[in-house]
């Protein structure tokens, strides 16, 4: 992958990045169930990053009299204020949203890529289902309540990605252990 | 089950495996004990220094008093000199179009028995039965690999205990590293 | 000559395991799993099988327990990683005649396969 002398900043896990620098990538290693979700503003040029783990958090338990614990479904714990912005897929889009919005970017102008949401390790799953499918839910969801528009997606399947968002040229590349390499670009 | 008993669990497997690993391959190897948590962790330390390289992994999971997965990471070729040490005339007693497939087959015997011993010293010293999974051989990304297993942890059991042991082996520079992940007991 | 089933997933370990008893005049016959192990012992009718018990489709203690339903005689010895206390126990009162734990010395495994074999 060439970085062409560019800075490479990498967006760890539950982490967000944004930038306007004229010669940063934002990359995200090694998703496996995680997402890569690419925000960018086109008249700016500047745009950001954020790696989701988990796709909401956990479901609002409670213990009853038994001493079991159960499961209220439809109501979840909200985002704790010590966890990382980029940590859930609920809420990632919209803090990445609001962080490119404090750098000058209009919410209405932004566009999506995303990639990950992969079963890397096969037959692994929860009662719940795959996380990897779950966290691309979540986030297909957040960007469409956000109304933000996907312009490229690599996702699902079984291999691992690693995603790089070029941020002057709003091109984002995505490499992959056994899938093809691909790019797209914000604009032509 | 508390974080301190877990930890001193863990150790204890970890000696444990050691020493299969040392009766293994013949050679002293070293155990690096690393971080042991229990909560839900924002960080996940082990991820750190792979990025997207890709490693032979052993992954299995567990089941009974708690669940948990047992991650064994190789670069393949740390993978190479482990079974070098263990079968010493590898190269020269098998023909080249078998090799991959026998090289993993000794890789996830290696992971086997390492894994079991771990999980074994854990069961026996908070006497529980921990059953564990045929070994799944997985060559990957690693921290692909790891997310995965640390997210439907999340996802299943809310809070998890997670250990992260540096092995190598004297006399070579293979170097693994084993993951254990365990929910609280049910 | 004394016949042999080998039980265990890993090639590798059936390969040497095989040669191991071969090379000490051993007749061996291998599974790859506790389903196809019940299957041949029931072809081979082995004198003794060493069997693994981690292994995929039915794994070595089930198939102890089916091996002993088809012949309450049959010799089982137990060759696995999995050296938990309670494996052990349940194992034995499956009816396992002994219990080795891997990784084993080659003269370990042998006497052992003798002892069954005399018995």
């Amino acid at each position: 992958m060439e970085t062409d002398g560019l800075r490479v900043t990498p967006v760890k896990i539950a982490e967000i990045k944004v930038s306007n620098s004229q010669d940063e990538i934002l990359v995200a290693y090694s998703l496996g169930s995680c997402i890569g979700v690419c925000l960018w503003d086109p008249v700016c040029c500047a745009g950001g990053m954020a790696h989701v783990f988990l796709p909401r958090p956990r479901q609002c338990t409670y213990v009853a009299a038994s001493g079991n614990s159960e499961v209220i479904p439809g109501f979840f714990h909200p985002q704790e204020p010590n966890e990382q912005p980029g940590k859930y897929g609920t809420t990632a889009v919209s803090n990445l949203a609001h962080s490119l919005v404090r750098i000058g970017c209009k919410r209405e102008r932004l566009m999506a890529a995303i990639a990950g949401g992969a079963n890397v390790i096969p037959g692994l799953s929860s009662p719940f289902g795959e996380v990897g499918v779950m966290n691309l839910k979540a986030v297909e969801q957040a960007l469409a309540d956000e109304r933000i528009e996907v312009v490229g997606r690599d996702t699902g399947g079984n291999y691992g990605r690693s995603m790089y968002l070029y941020v002057s040229k709003g091109v984002v590349r995505v490499t992959s252990t056994t899938g093809p390499e691909k790019e797209f670009r914000f604009k032509e | 089950m508390d974080t301190l008993f877990f930890r001193e669990c863990t150790k204890l497997g970890v000696e444990k495996a050691r020493s299969t690993l040392v009766a293994l391959t013949g050679m002293p190897c070293r155990a690096d004990f690393g971080n042991v948590k229990c909560t839900e962790v924002d960080h996940v330390p082990m991820l750190s220094g792979y990025l997207d390289d890709i490693v032979l992994s052993s992954w299995v999971s567990f089941t009974g008093e708690m669940d948990g997965q047992i991650i064994i990471l190789f670069r393949p070729d740390s993978a190479h000199d482990v079974v070098s040490s263990m079968v010493p005339h590898f190269i020269e007693e098998t023909d080249s179009e078998n090799q991959q497939e026998l090289e993993e087959s000794i890789v996830s015997e290696i992971a086997n028995m390492i894994g079991c011993s771990l999980l074994s010293a854990i069961a026996d010293t908070a006497q529980m039965t921990l059953k564990p999974s045929p070994p799944m051989l997985i060559r990957e990304m690693a921290g692909a690999i790891l997310e995965t297993a640390l997210a439907t942890s999340y996802l299943y059991s809310g809070e998890v205990f997670a250990s992260d042991v540096k092995f190598s082996l004297a006399g070579s520079e293979a170097v693994f590293e084993i993951v254990l992940l365990s929910s609280r007991e049910k | 000559m004394a016949k042999i089933l080998v039980v265990d997933d890993a090639m590798f370990m059936r390969n040497k395991t095989s040669r191991l008893l071969a090379e000490n005049g051993y007749e061996v016959v291998e599974a790859s799993n506790g389903e196809e192990a019940v299957k041949r012992y029931l072809q081979e009718n082995p004198d003794l099988v060493l069997m693994d018990i981690t292994m995929p489709v039915l794994d070595g203690i089930e198939s102890l327990k089916q091996m002993k339903e088809h012949d309450p005689h049959a010799k089982v010895v137990m060759v696995t990683a999995l050296g938990q206390k309670s494996m052990v126990l349940e194992a034995i009162k499956a009816g396992a005649r002994d219990f080795i734990v891997k990784p084993f010395q080659s003269d370990k495994l042998l006497e052992a396969v003798r002892k069954q074999c005399e018995a």
